[in-house]
């Protein structure tokens, strides 16, 4: 058995399909506002007006103007500026759970897919009584219990997804399964661990690429609405579905409060669709997905 | 019709060790809650104040001295009698009150779940009939911007229009009182304020059913029979509702019935926005105040009927197409 590496068929795909002029406007547009939330994301204390957390006792809810763009909240402290920042605990929380739900959701994909039969079908009812705990109810139940924080909210959106994400790459490893050269492997009696994550998985990243760039969106919204209802990461943290929520009460001054951070969840969220859709054009040939994963 | 019974009994089995599991996992996690529940209902002020020997005895009445499989136990039997336990926090028994906050929360579901079947099966016939024309694309538009658009945004805007700029709904629902007032009263207060929460919670669900009708009837519509049927000289709008309607409804079914069960977890989110005191109200003010009680209770009543949703989704599905083997 060679061990030559080469690079995973995802990737190859990608770069052929690059090259082979495959890019739709979806792939850009999402593509270009995903680098910029990420840039805005990675760059963001050092582009802000102001400090995120600065208060200006003068400026309490005030509309946009010159020297606030986006207005002042009841603090007076800087919309644009924590609009900025929120990005960042945003982006991180609903990345880094995306993340984790795609790691698990690939070890209990690949490995229920690759043995079959019973462990297959037990590990596959455990993974419906999972899929049928609606979302939010069981993110509200961690982080609830654990208390709310960043890092258990990655944990809780990341648990919850990854069922979703075992559902989608079993699927589509128990097509490649009993192709021949997993039968070759087997024969020449190579490992199960060696099989499932070098011979299958190289092949299963096309999936697990489109899939990782649904899960995101959702995890943005998941993330914002459960800073919305109060478990997200706790103030003053920048978060926009917390802002959203404590200026709720203020509309009646200035809705910008409010409507910034949501407009900012809305671009963010648009673009990963936009961006999964152009993957998935390249990536998966046109019709093999097209009972699309729900939630 | 004859296999239809084994396969419901299987079906309902396999509800009912699924229901058993998420108990499980909500009873266990709500376990392992950091503090005791004593500390929790004292406030932890009076602790040193009370001695050791009354807190024991506490922990006796309430039952936390038992290994946790035996307070498990207790629990699933009093549910199982209808008691859903006594809450901490407001020292009263919890079913009442959750059955109350849930009929406020069907309230605004039940209505939600109708526009979602009405709407999305209708707009998505639409945009399938008129596949590729500016209707289709405008339709195909606003549903994606629906699925990207977070709820509490739709409904923060609802309440800036008609609230804040309009003055027809008040900012805040938490004033209206739902019980005692009459049948009538109740359709009136509906269509005079609790259509815009409604409509919030159905949004999301809308698009998604017109996706899917979409997709599926836009499939019926190439389909021999379809073809046949026009041939035949059948009017359009019959071949649209009676011929390919009926193959195109299938998929949709499952999404509608699944969407039926987003509605009703997505009620927390709308009842924070609109301050509705409704079932997902009562189980965030149970999570900040740590009433386990109370918390149990609300998610174990929301999850069920989550469950229940996909259940009658399940069951309709196979019922109503002939294809499916029954498994």
């Amino acid at each position: 058995m060679s061990n030559n590496f080469s690079p995973p068929v995802g990737l190859k795909k990608l770069i052929t399909g690059f090259l082979n002029n495959k890019i739709t406007t979806n792939l850009i547009i999402g593509g270009g506002l995903l680098i910029g939330f990420v840039l805005i994301g990675i760059f963001a204390p050092h582009i802000t007006p102001y400090d995120a957390d600065e208060m200006h006792y003068e400026h309490l809810k005030e509309m946009p103007s010159g020297s606030f763009l986006l207005g002042t909240d009841r603090y007076g402290r800087d919309i644009l500026s924590r609009v900025i920042m929120g990005t960042r605990t945003t982006l991180l929380i609903a990345s880094t759970s995306t993340v984790l739900a795609l790691f698990l959701g690939i070890i209990f994909g690949a490995t229920s897919a690759f043995f079959g039969g019973r462990i297959d079908n037990i590990m596959m009812r455990i993974n419906d009584i999972f899929m049928s705990f609606p979302t939010l109810i069981f993110a509200m139940l961690v982080i609830g219990v654990l208390g709310p924080s960043m890092i258990n909210g990655i944990i809780a959106i990341g648990v919850i997804y990854a069922p979703r994400v075992t559902r989608v790459v079993r699927a589509q490893a128990l097509n490649i399964v009993h192709l021949e050269y997993i039968d070759a492997a087997k024969v020449g009696g190579e490992s199960s661990f060696y099989i499932i994550f070098r011979e299958m998985l190289p092949n299963l990243w096309p999936t697990i690429i489109v899939e990782g760039s649904i899960r995101l969106g959702y995890a943005i919204l998941l993330t914002a609405s459960l800073g919305y209802i109060g478990l997200g990461p706790p103030p003053p943290t920048p978060d926009w579905g917390l802002m959203a929520y404590s200026e709720r009460g203020y509309m009646f001054e200035t809705p910008w409060p409010v409507f910034a951070p949501c407009i900012a969840i809305v671009i963010a969220v648009i673009g990963v669709n936009l961006f999964g859709e152009g993957l998935k054009d390249i990536l998966l040939a046109k019709g093999s997905r097209s009972k699309e994963a729900k939630t | 019709m004859k296999e239809f019974i084994p396969f419901i009994i299987k079906r309902l089995g396999a509800t009912a060790i699924t229901l058993v599991v998420i108990s499980m996992i909500i009873f266990g996690v709500c376990k392992l809650m950091p503090g005791d529940a004593v500390d929790i209902m004292l406030g932890g002020i009076a602790l040193q104040s009370l001695g050791e020997t009354t807190l024991q005895e506490l922990r006796k009445e309430l039952g936390l001295n038992l290994p946790v499989y035996q307070q498990y136990y207790n629990w699933v039997v009093g549910i199982l009698h209808g008691d859903l336990g006594t809450s901490y926090i407001m020292k009263a028994p919890i079913a009442p009150l959750v059955i109350s906050r849930l009929k406020t929360s069907l309230l605004l579901a039940v209505p939600a779940s109708l526009m979602m079947i009405v709407f999305g099966l209708s707009l998505g016939i639409l945009s399938a009939v008129k596949e590729k024309t500016w209707i289709d694309q405008g339709i195909s538009f606003v549903s994606l911007a629906m699925l990207s658009v977070p709820a509490f945004l739709t409904g923060s805007l609802f309440i800036y229009i008609f609230s804040v700029k309009l003055n027809w709904i008040p900012a805040a629902f938490n004033a209206i009182d739902m019980e005692g007032i009459g049948f009538f009263k109740m359709i009136g207060s509906y269509f005079g304020i609790l259509l815009f929460p409604s409509v919030t919670l159905a949004f999301e669900s809308i698009a998604y059913v017109n996706r899917q009708t979409r997709a599926s009837m836009i499939e019926e519509l190439k389909t021999n029979y379809v073809r046949t049927a026009v041939l035949k000289g059948v009017p359009p709008r019959d071949v649209v509702l009676h011929h390919a309607l009926r193959n195109g409804l299938l998929p949709a079914i499952t999404v509608i019935a699944f969407n039926v069960g987003q509605i009703i977890a997505g009620t927390v989110i709308i009842e924070v926005v609109f301050s509705y005191p409704g079932i997902g109200n009562l189980m965030i003010m149970a999570i900040k105040f740590r009433d386990v009680p109370l918390i149990l209770a609300t998610m174990i009543v929301i999850s069920s009927a989550y469950v229940f949703a996909n259940l009658v989704a399940d069951l309709l599905y196979t019922q109503l197409n002939p294809r499916i083997k029954y498994a």
